[in-house]
């Protein structure tokens, strides 16, 4: 069978690798340009390290692409965590049709930064989905999905791992189905009564309020915590003084509050607790400007902080 | 306690790992507890692919528990972790040195 890849990110780069291994034939790699050949990781270079033709990936928004795969003969195209949205000349290309790896349940969790939206909302289920793509983002039908628990302490460096550890496979088993029994690959229409899109916003303009229950304040901070890596949405900011304070590490005490909210107190023995609107937070990472520092290097009993 | 046998099994697993980090991660390692975050060796991507390939190819699976950033910080660190976790059974590299991702064409 002829694949074509357009990839992108570690679950892109896993993806290609299980290819290299796999009895498929590997035509077309669509993926970001590496910025210079001693970026040895990127998903560019590996995969003209191990002898595939790569392509840049927004020629995928062009009709131009068309017709260079259909000279490659591709049976099935693979879209992982490529962002670019695909023309629908390109889409109708592959005889058995293009499938996108979504890290998010559909159709609950279209669009982009699924898990930090879904660990904002403070969801404790989480999945991946593979779907048939069509020129509408993330609406085909649905051929295979997963779905595994949010625990207490997954952020949404944790979640996305799990999100790339569950997804490969799923894409695996399409491609082994694919070439076996393509008319068996499954296929359920989304309902789009239950469909919610995301696009790039950040919730409150990545500001959060101490007035907030201590779960939302929480489950804000895991969303964004990328940490020690780029948060694509950064982190929940605060005013402490006359300065811009964004929380790093943060985790529920359970311990009530009747402090007035924003207050930084001592409520156990060791930890730093913030005071919200029902309980204390324990705050141990915050940023300051571009430094990343432990909460008790800036904060002290007694301060406030404001929203 | 076979401290000496423990010993052996991290140092085959650091070499291990620095062999994954250079092949597949395409990064060179100066020393077992070079701090992988301060230098920028590792970032997001290659911190996922590390953990895919620490699962696949010492055959353990990294719990939410074990996902505190610390216990990646280097080499050391990770070999002691792999070493908990697979309760010291973690599996000896083949003769040929075969890794389970696949080797340069060109």
């Amino acid at each position: 069978m002829n694949v074509a890849l357009a990839a992108e990110e570690s679950a892109g780069l896993h993806m290609l690798r299980a290819l290299a291994r796999g009895p498929h034939r590997l035509v077309a790699v669509l993926t970001t340009p590496a910025e210079s050949s001693s970026a040895k990781a990127s998903l560019w270079n590996v995969a003209r390290d191990l002898g595939f033709e790569t392509f840049p990936a927004k020629l995928v928004r062009t009709p131009d692409l068309a017709k260079q795969l259909r000279s490659l003969d591709v049976d099935i195209l693979l879209n992982v965590h490529s962002l670019y949205v695909i023309h629908r000349d390109v889409l109708g290309v592959p005889k058995l049709g293009a499938f996108n790896l979504h890290p998010g349940p559909l159709p609950r969790y279209a669009g982009l930064n699924s898990v930090s939206w879904a660990l904002f909302r403070g969801e404790t289920n989480h999945g991946v989905t593979v779907h048939r793509m069509e020129p509408e983002i993330d609406a085909g039908a649905i051929v295979y999905q997963s779905s595994f628990p949010i625990e207490a302490d997954d952020n949404a460096l944790s979640l996305s791992f799990k999100c790339t550890r569950e997804g490969i496979p799923l894409m695996l088993r399409l491609l082994e189905v694919a070439a076996s029994q393509p008319e068996q690959i499954p296929s359920s229409p989304q309902d789009p009564a239950q469909r919610e899109y995301f696009g790039a916003e950040v919730p409150g303009q990545g500001r959060m309020s101490w007035q907030w229950p201590a779960t939302k304040v929480v489950n804000f901070v895991r969303a964004c915590d990328y940490f020690p890596f780029h948060a694509p949405w950064g982190y929940p900011r605060t005013r402490f003084g006359g300065q811009e304070l964004a929380l790093v590490k943060a985790r529920r005490t359970g311990l009530p509050s009747d402090a007035s909210p924003g207050t930084v107190g001592k409520p156990a023995d060791s930890e730093l607790g913030v005071a919200c609107w029902d309980e204390w937070v324990s705050v141990s990472k915050v940023r300051l400007g571009d430094k990343y520092l432990d909460a008790q290097q800036v904060l002290k009993p007694g301060d406030c902080l404001s929203d | 306690m076979d401290l000496g046998g423990a010993n052996t099994d991290q140092k085959v697993i650091q070499a291990r790992l620095s062999a994954l980090f250079s092949d597949v991660l395409h990064v060179e390692v100066p020393a077992v507890d070079t701090d992988l975050f301060d230098t920028g060796l590792l970032d997001s991507q290659r911190f996922v692919e590390l953990l895919l390939y620490i699962e696949e190819n010492f055959h353990t699976h990294i719990n939410i528990e074990d996902f505190e950033i610390g216990n990646f910080r280097c080499i050391e660190k990770i070999a002691a972790l792999i070493l908990q976790q697979t309760n010291g059974n973690a599996v000896p590299q083949s003769a040929d040195g075969a890794h389970s991702y696949p080797a340069k064409t060109r």
